[in-house]
């Protein structure tokens, strides 16, 4: 066997020299610090658009106009950091969708990563002369050959990638909760599914890249799910436990100490199921004592606000800033694992390790 | 019924794999007809391809019952 190690991702001609993303993470854990460092390392670094605004002093009285002005910052960031790949994360349900796509775009960012819904429209945004690649994020193979065979017919264009994200993922995800357990949407079994409903659609000779999310802790991990088809890997949990992570050190801390029974789902005011780490708040809102608060700005197109319990992205943001008696964390399903806080590079050289004693074992 | 309905339920019963009874007027795609959000854009694809015109996604998601496609599609000939 040869000591080749990692197999670079190729995204619409980029060159990802390991075949990692950063998977986006919102409200402004991955921003341009992270983002910035894991492009560094070699990866696809990412920042998360959701409730960009918020970090602004005025985020609650002008979120719209906040939103654009520190995306455009981070990205700005960034790039003065990097000449690595960069890319945004911009979910569909956000009622800014269009304004935060436009920006990326108007930016230059290498690459728009697009999930929780069905990035339909994605290639409407598109500027002559700026070579951003889209790549939508689904979480079946249904999802993956609609969007394929929808960007084709109308304008001609074909994702330059597409993650599949499994239900161990962080966060928001695409399942009904009763479907998280059942062995029929596992990682291993959308991947190859997702591999062949991509095929009809490849450019050619060359496939659309997979690139496979949801639980994927280990070196070894990204090599069984290359094995499996995947072009590479998106993770985020194990970027959160980094120097580089832009959330605080209490953020961090809530990962470092996090046990398996912590975990919980739950039913997020947006309307679908999420991994998050249970604490005092996500008690009192199980109990019934959070009650609909005030609304700034109706950020999530399937948010009723008269009746959530609470705030999301508030909350997030609270969490985000080490407040998390008035939030809570999102995190993937092998957090547990998770055992200390190191630099990004550490980390990549940690899995490219593992990755070479699988690949050789 | 008219030419126009009966060539709906029939895109409708292909795409979401219900009865052709059970799609009436009122009828609601996601609670009465079972439809997800995938359902809808390849009911909507399906539509555009059969009758050759185009539904803007906005006006898609809007759809919430057989009439509202209905109506869009008489209105769009």
């Amino acid at each position: 066997m040869s000591l080749s190690g990692w197999t670079k991702l190729r995204i619409g001609g980029l060159i990802s020299r390991i075949p990692i993303v950063q998977g986006g993470m919102g409200v402004g854990i991955s921003l341009s610090g992270l983002a910035a460092a894991t492009a560094n390392s070699g990866g696809v670094g990412v920042i998360a658009a959701a409730g960009i605004g918020l970090l602004e002093p005025d985020g609650l009285a002008d979120f719209v106009g906040a939103s654009v002005r520190a995306l455009r910052r981070e990205i700005r960031r960034a790039r003065e950091l990097t000449k690595g790949i960069l890319g945004v994360n911009v979910m569909v349900a956000l009622t800014n969708f269009a304004d935060m796509v436009r920006t990326a775009i108007e930016e230059g960012i290498d690459v728009i990563f697009c999930g929780a819904g069905l990035p339909v429209n994605l290639p409407e945004f598109l500027k002559e002369g700026i070579r951003t690649r889209l790549v939508p994020i689904v979480s079946s193979a249904r999802a993956a050959a609609l969007i394929a065979k929808r960007w084709l017919s109308r304008y001609s264009y074909r994702p330059d990638a597409v993650v599949v994200e499994g239900p161990k993922a962080g966060g928001h995800l695409g399942f009904a909760p009763e479907q998280l357990d059942d062995p029929a949407y596992r990682l291993e079994k959308l991947v190859p599914e997702v591999v062949a409903a991509l095929l009809p659609f490849a450019d050619g000779d060359t496939p659309i890249p997979v690139i496979a999310a949801g639980g994927v802790y280990s070196g070894a991990d990204i090599h069984r799910l290359q094995q499996l088809g995947a072009a590479g890997v998106q993770m985020a949990t194990r970027f959160v436990a980094t120097d580089e992570c832009d959330a605080s050190a209490a953020f961090k801390e809530t990962y470092i100490n996090a046990v398996e029974s912590d975990l919980t789902i739950i039913a997020s005011p947006v309307g679908m199921p999420g991994r998050a780490l249970n604490n005092g708040f996500l008690d009192a809102v199980a109990a019934g004592r959070k009650v609909p608060n005030a609304c700034p700005y109706h950020c999530i197109a399937s948010c009723d606000a008269a009746t959530a319990p609470y705030c999301i992205s508030r909350a997030l943001l609270n969490a985000q800033r080490g407040k998390l008696d008035q939030g809570f964390a999102f995190a993937g399903a092998n957090v547990a694992r998770v055992e200390g806080i190191v630099p990004v590079q550490q980390l990549v050289d940690s899995l490219a390790a593992e990755y070479r004693a699988e690949e050789n074992g | 019924m008219d030419e126009l309905f009966e060539r709906v339920k029939k895109i409708i019963a292909d795409k979401l794999e219900v009865e052709e009874g059970k799609i009436t007027m009122d009828a609601s795609f996601r609670q009465d007809l079972g439809a997800d959000s995938l359902d809808t854009y390849e009911l909507v694809y399906a539509i555009e391809e059969e009758f050759n015109i185009k539904i803007e996604d906005e006006k898609a998601n809007e759809f919430e019952t057989v009439k509202d496609a209905y109506e869009f599609i008489k209105s769009a000939q």
